[in-house]
């Protein structure tokens, strides 16, 4: 009886032993790397009146080999007015070969990517809100024409509830005007919530618009 | 399926012999062993961009501690319990890496950190029928079990993804959640007198899932662990005491 006994108090003591034993801690921290890089981005538009007319905008960064950019271009973006386009993303790596379609790469990661699309100048501070694609702080110019054009987002993420993204979009263009649209593509890593602040700028260019 | 079909077997064998006579000496014992994760419990891969693997989990071959009993009440007849402790062990420096690694990718981020700390600890309670095959001082037992598994801890992971600067952590959270288990074990069983005894044993224990909590996750990307599989196969020596 005293050997099972002590049996029993070795087995419970061990258990107690292993019980008690705390746990280290292990931390680990993966190795930086670059983010893709983008030198090409474009916008292709087509008229919702008529799918023949077509335009487009493109903002090209010219890098050299160790991938710095060396100098930048932009083409002019041209709408009808009194129009509805529907818009779509289109960006490239062409240090990669072949050439690296970095939307495609956006589309995959569209949890956490958000685009904004603000046109200059204008008269009164757009509503922002998580649904809107409009830059907060933008400065408000009452003495100069705006450029007459609304833009709507139309596609979105599997976010639970879902956010929209902005690969996809409805320009609406109203009278002739001329101005700026800025483009800025948020990096938002597990901090998107439809609105602009959080996450840091992919892309960030200005277009020439023309609406006539 | 299969736990089902278990668990309605248990429950009918046990209660078939529930008004039976006792005709074998029962007997309660105590053992210690090692115990081996299997499965996606002791996968420790992070998977890859969007295909992560939300169910690995890093388990590592640990011990077990019990408590165990056969109360005969037909014949070769027996309900038998279980009671065990077992240690899974931690993330290893790899394991973080790997996590790290895949949390980088997942969110294209600069930088991915994981900190882990606490164990895979948990109690097992199993009862079920047992059928014996006596040969002399020999007796070879087969058990269906039902159960639970209760949780104690599991890996405390934390992440913190960077990205140009700015940080955005969340967290893997240690769980004391409670599931159903289910399983069966086979044992050999030498009895040196009429009152003591040695036996060796195979156990598996398996369950779907302890639930676990997430927090500070904002967006659906990266690795997503909300329920983890327990399987693990366990090998045991212990001593037991008829009466």
């Amino acid at each position: 009886m005293i050997k099972r006994k002590h049996a029993v108090y070795a087995l419970l003591g061990t258990a107690l032993f292993y019980a008690s034993c705390s746990s280290k801690s292990e931390q680990a921290v993966a190795p930086n790397i670059a983010n893709e890089t983008i030198t090409q981005a474009s916008l292709k538009f087509t008229n919702q009146a008529n799918v023949t007319d077509t335009t487009s905008c493109t903002y090209t960064f010219h890098v050299d080999n160790n991938g710095n950019v060396t100098s930048v271009d932009s083409t002019t973006l041209t709408l009808k007015a009194n129009s509805k386009y529907n818009a779509v993303v289109y960006m490239l790596d062409q240090t990669q070969s072949p050439v690296f379609v970095v939307s495609n790469e956006i589309k995959d990661r569209e949890n956490y990517h958000l685009f904004f699309y603000q046109p200059t100048p204008i008269n009164a501070a757009p509503v922002i809100s998580n649904t809107s694609p409009y830059i907060p702080g933008t400065p408000v110019n009452t003495s100069a024409a705006p450029l007459n054009l609304a833009i709507q987002r139309t596609d979105l993420d599997t976010n639970n509830p879902p956010l929209q993204i902005g690969l996809t979009t409805v320009f609406t263009t109203g009278a002739a005007s001329t101005g700026n649209l800025r483009w800025v593509l948020r990096h938002q890593p597990n901090a998107k919530n439809g609105t602009y602040y959080p996450g840091s700028s992919d892309l960030d260019v200005n277009f020439v618009t023309v609406i006539k | 399926m299969k736990k089902y079909i278990i668990l309605i077997s248990a429950v009918l064998i046990t209660l078939t012999t529930f008004k039976a006579k006792a005709q074998e000496k029962s007997y309660w014992g105590v053992f210690g062993g090692v115990s081996v994760p299997t499965g996606q419990f002791a996968n420790s891969d992070y998977g890859t961009f969007l295909h992560d693997n939300n169910k690995a989990g890093f388990a590592k071959t640990g011990m077990t501690l019990g408590l165990d009993g056969a109360w005969y009440v037909h014949k070769n007849w027996a309900i038998a319990a279980t009671v065990s402790y077992q240690d899974q062990g931690q993330l290893s420096a790899n394991d973080a890496h790997t996590l790290a690694a895949g949390y980088q990718d997942a969110f294209g981020v600069d930088q991915g950190a994981v900190t882990s700390t606490k164990r895979y600890q948990n109690l097992n309670v199993l009862v079920g029928p047992q059928y014996s095959f006596f040969f002399s001082k020999f007796a070879v037992d087969l058990r269906a079990n039902v159960g639970l598994i209760k949780s104690f801890s599991t890996p405390q992971i934390n992440i913190v993804i960077t990205d140009a600067g700015i940080s955005y952590p969340f967290a893997q959270e240690s769980s004391k959640a409670s599931a159903f288990a289910y399983g069966g074990s086979a044992d050999l069983r030498y009895n040196f007198t009429k009152k003591l005894g040695l036996v060796l044993k195979e156990n598996y224990v398996a369950s779907s899932g302890i639930d676990i909590t997430n927090t500070q996750r904002v967006n659906n990307a990266g690795r997503l662990d909300t329920k983890q599989p327990i399987t693990i196969l366990q090998t045991t020596l212990g001593l037991n005491f008829s009466f």
